[in-house]
């Protein structure tokens, strides 16, 4: 009885055949020796900055700027600000080992919070056309200063890797 | 207040050169800001703007009760406006601009719904204060629709007093003005600046003494405003 017991039991090696699946399926963080996942391959570089200038000098120049002209261009221009900042923060991201990216995600996580705040505080214009102005022009400011910031960590970043 | 109904057009023409570029402003203008509840986005539609969690569904119920051209289409959306983001619904964004673009009766329906919104509130807050002139209706009309309000931030930096307090109306509004255009042409935020010629208008029309509005045409940021 003991015996045909014993025979029902799986075999060690396929006991530890499932285990190791079972533990790679579960547990998928990566050794923190080991390189960090390519998320972006290298030579994929976009460029939005081109764009950013050829609005900013149409806004610079043009000569009649209605408010919903300026509303609309300064969102743009904040927009564009806010994707660069996203593309920066991956590439950083992709750099960066387990328990770095984790430290990133959380500062990015509470500085997306202060910015709303701040570019909050600079509207006075509450229920008028100019608070959209006012908010979009705050909020890129702030934008630019934290991608010059992760720009700066990036460069950094790329150049100990290489 | 009271003004002629000529006294009024160009008040709402100048004011729609100054939001819109052109004096029949834009009827079917859509942008879309992050400034909805929690900072989402949200569709600002029509002349002088309204915002989907704002007043736009006081805006759609007027035109669909009104039976326009694009009623029957826009009222299953009455339930949704202000509720479920439609910033990203392209055919309700589409149906906005096609009336606003084609349809009289939502061009009919979007001057009585600004007209109430801004225009009269910005009126009440003249009368009580003791205004009377047409100009000082235009600069106070201006101010809510520019800044929500004559904002008391910047009343604090003059020392005229409202005609209602025994103030002297013409210094009360030259110095209003003067302060407006300082805060807007020295702002931290440099892409305020352009927005003075708002002030700068007011400023050439108290230099001209035109207090009736009756100097024709009326110079808002180089456009033409003849009022008729």
């Amino acid at each position: 009885m003991a015996r045909k017991a014993l025979s029902l039991l799986p075999s060690p090696l396929l006991i530890f055949f499932v285990f190791a699946l079972v533990s790679a399926c579960v547990s998928p963080q990566r050794d923190p020796a080991e390189s960090p996942p390519q998320l972006v391959p290298s030579d994929w570089k976009p460029s939005l900055e081109q764009v950013q200038t050829s609005i900013q000098d149409e806004l610079e120049t043009k000569a009649q700027k209605s408010q919903q002209y300026l509303n609309r261009t300064s969102q743009n221009l904040s927009d564009l600000t806010d994707a660069r900042l996203f593309i920066t923060y991956i590439l950083l991201m992709q750099n960066l080992d387990g328990k770095e990216q984790k430290t990133l995600f959380d500062e990015q996580k509470n500085w997306l919070a202060k910015r709303d705040e701040l570019a909050r505080s600079e509207v006075v214009s509450k229920g008028g056309s100019l608070a959209p102005l006012e908010y979009a022009s705050a909020f890129r400011q702030v934008t630019e200063k934290r991608l010059a910031e992760l720009e700066q960590r990036l460069a950094q970043m790329t150049r100990k890797n290489k | 207040m009271n003004l002629t109904a000529q006294q009024k057009r160009i008040c709402e023409q100048v004011i729609n050169v100054f939001e819109t570029g052109s004096v029949q402003g834009d009827y079917s203008s859509i942008s879309i800001f992050p400034d909805g509840p929690g900072r989402i986005r949200q569709v600002t539609y029509g002349r002088s703007q309204t915002t989907e969690y704002g007043n736009l569904d006081e805006l759609i119920q007027m035109y669909v009760d009104a039976n326009g051209t694009h009623s029957n289409e826009l009222r299953p959306y009455l339930e949704k406006i202000g509720v479920t983001a439609l910033v990203d619904d392209s055919q309700f964004k589409r149906l906005l601009r096609d009336a606003g673009k084609n349809d009289p009766k939502m061009r009919q329906i979007q001057d009585e719904f600004f007209d109430k919104r801004y225009f009269q509130p910005a009126m009440a807050w003249a009368d009580q204060n003791g205004f009377t002139l047409p100009l000082s209706a235009l600069v106070v009309y201006d101010s809510f629709i520019h800044s929500g309000s004559v904002p008391e931030f910047l009343r604090k930096r003059f020392a005229e007093r409202p005609p209602a307090r025994g103030g002297n109306e013409k210094t009360w509004v030259q110095q209003y003005v003067d302060t407006r255009n300082n805060w807007l042409a020295n702002h931290s935020n440099a892409v305020l600046h352009p927005t003075v010629y708002r002030t700068q208008c007011f400023k050439q029309q108290i230099s001209r003494g035109n207090w009736d509005l009756s100097q024709l045409p009326i110079k808002a940021n180089g456009v033409n405003v003849l009022g008729g």
